[in-house]
């Protein structure tokens, strides 16, 4: 009867890591795939934040960063007009500010974007990037 | 027998798991990243030279300005923002990068010209590309970055491509072409090797709908689109020398599906087949009919050995399942073949010479080619362009 017990328990402990090890390893195969992202750290022991948001037709980036410093966003974007086949390229940057920092693109309704990628700055330093499509 | 089985399964999970994890990036598994490899890039091949225009950065493609043939070799900028090269009559894409002791994986390596570069262009034994609004040259071997022009005041984005010494391009506030918010109707041009400034080169409100443009000798050829009409683009065209505008057409062919020289406009309309216009009677006529049951997305591009569609058949659309099609100029089909590596945005990237370059992304360096020899003999197929 022990032994029994002994035996069960074994196959309980192989079925937990049978389950850990295939999450795991479903994450690590999956591509991120999102249309938002939230990240927040400190720079030179100051907090800051970055929110960004993809949409087929809008794009936008926020950043807090409650140092002195003046804080910038880049995005880096391609998109596609629709029923065409030609990819384009394009980028635009925010006015340095401290504090707070925005950026937004809204395409026309023909257009739409296929993924963009955020930089977030604190002085000249990229501190956060992130693609989103 | 379970528990040899479970654990048997458990090893496989956790070696897939840890192969996975640590799989490196594209660049770091990149053996070219030895950082003496592009020792020849930079020798002129002036075997067959051509006029400064032929190496105008709008040539046909998929991207625009992104592969750039020029007399001393084959230029890609890939979409992460590095530049490839290729020797002429190769198929292998090297980064641009010949200093020591440079992983070929940071900003500071030679091929990085940034994310955010539009386009590359070449003139006069320099490369150039712009980055925001400012115009950048470099040697033909990635080395001696700088520069050379500030267009305007402001962070204004922009579109445009390098052409014969020029960079033509339109102010987009908005972010980009067909956005919301634009409101500079001005097409502008800058010549990149002095220190003139910018001049308006034509003010119309197409420009406000502007789609692309091309450039063929003295005349700047306007494609703009017509709200909620996918279908077709109008087509204008302006002459630099007598400044006359006119319209051509109100059905014309879309980006990625048209092509300009010498008075004749070549185009594909979806589901109808090929078409010409005559630029000076503004007649346009059917040259093919064409129509696939599964209509998709096609593009056509305009090359002096072949016309290639591109037929895109995933519903909706994607780049992952693409059947190319080679079309001679009398518009008969000569062979076809399927391209099914793409993932993400990827697929054709240029012809040059004997070969027809694509890749599976265009984050990537170019990876696939055709020999064009092999056209029509019944054993087209992709090769992989190996390391």
């Amino acid at each position: 009867m022990k032994s029994k017990n002994k035996m069960k328990f074994k196959y309980k402990k192989s079925l937990s890591m049978l389950v850990i090890l295939v999450i795991l390893l479903s994450y690590s195969i999956i591509p991120v795939s999102a249309s938002s992202d939230y990240y927040e750290s400190t720079y030179n022991y100051y907090n800051y934040d970055c929110r960004s948001n993809f949409g087929t037709n809008e794009l936008s980036g926020e950043m807090n960063y409650a140092g002195p410093t003046r804080i910038n966003i880049a995005i880096d974007y391609s998109y596609m007009h629709s029923g065409y086949l030609t990819v384009h390229t394009g980028s635009a940057i925010a006015f340095p500010q401290t504090s707070f920092v925005g950026i937004i693109a809204t395409i026309n309704i023909d257009y739409y974007f296929t993924s963009c990628n955020y930089s977030y700055l604190i002085g000249a330093n990229t501190v956060y990037s992130v693609g989103l499509f | 027998m379970i528990k040899k089985l479970s654990t048997l399964l458990i090893l496989v999970l956790a070696v897939g798991c840890l192969a996975s994890c640590n799989e490196p990036s594209l660049l770091e598994s990149n053996p070219n990243n030895t950082g003496n490899e592009s020792s020849s890039i930079g020798n002129l091949n002036t075997d067959s030279l051509k006029p400064e225009s032929y190496y105008t950065s709008s040539k046909q493609g998929i991207t625009i300005g992104k592969y750039l043939e020029t007399p001393y070799g084959t230029y890609y900028c890939s979409f992460d923002g590095y530049l490839y090269y290729s020797e002429k009559g190769n198929t292998k894409y090297i980064k641009l990068c010949n200093k020591p002791d440079c992983n070929h994986n940071s900003m500071d390596c030679n091929a990085y010209i940034s994310r955010s570069a539009i386009g590359i262009g070449y003139y006069d034994n320099k490369i150039y590309y712009e980055v925001w609004n400012n115009i950048n040259c470099m040697d033909m071997d990635g080395s001696n970055h700088k520069t050379v022009k500030t267009l305007y005041e402001g962070y204004d984005s922009n579109f445009g491509f390098f052409h014969n010494g020029y960079f033509y391009y339109v102010i987009t506030k908005g972010g980009c072409l067909g956005a919301i918010g634009n409101d500079d109707n001005n097409l502008y041009r800058v010549k990149v090797d002095d220190d003139s400034k910018p001049e308006i080169v034509l003010t119309n409100d197409a420009i406000l709908k502007i789609s692309l443009f091309m450039i063929d000798e003295d005349n700047i050829y306007i494609i703009a689109n017509i709200p909620d009409n996918s279908k077709f683009v109008s087509l204008y065209s302006y002459s630099t020398i007598s400044k006359i505008w006119s319209e051509l057409s109100d059905a014309f062919g879309g980006p990625g599906a048209y092509y300009i020289i010498d008075d004749t406009g070549y185009c594909y309309i979806n589901n109808k087949g090929f078409y010409e216009i005559d630029i000076d009677t503004k007649q346009m006529k059917q040259m093919k009919a064409l129509k696939f049951e599964n209509e998709g997305i096609c593009s056509a591009l305009y090359y002096p050995d072949y016309i290639y569609l591109i037929h895109y058949t995933n519903e909706p659309f994607d780049f992952l399942n693409q059947i190319l099609y080679i079309y001679d100029w009398d518009y008969n089909l000569i062979d076809s073949v399927e391209f099914d590596k793409a993932y993400g945005t990827g697929g054709f990237v240029g012809d040059v010479d004997g070969y027809i370059i694509f890749t599976s992304n265009f984050d990537v360096k170019p990876e696939y080619y055709i020999d064009k020899s092999e056209i029509g003999t019944g054993n087209l197929m992709f090769h992989k362009i190996e390391d």
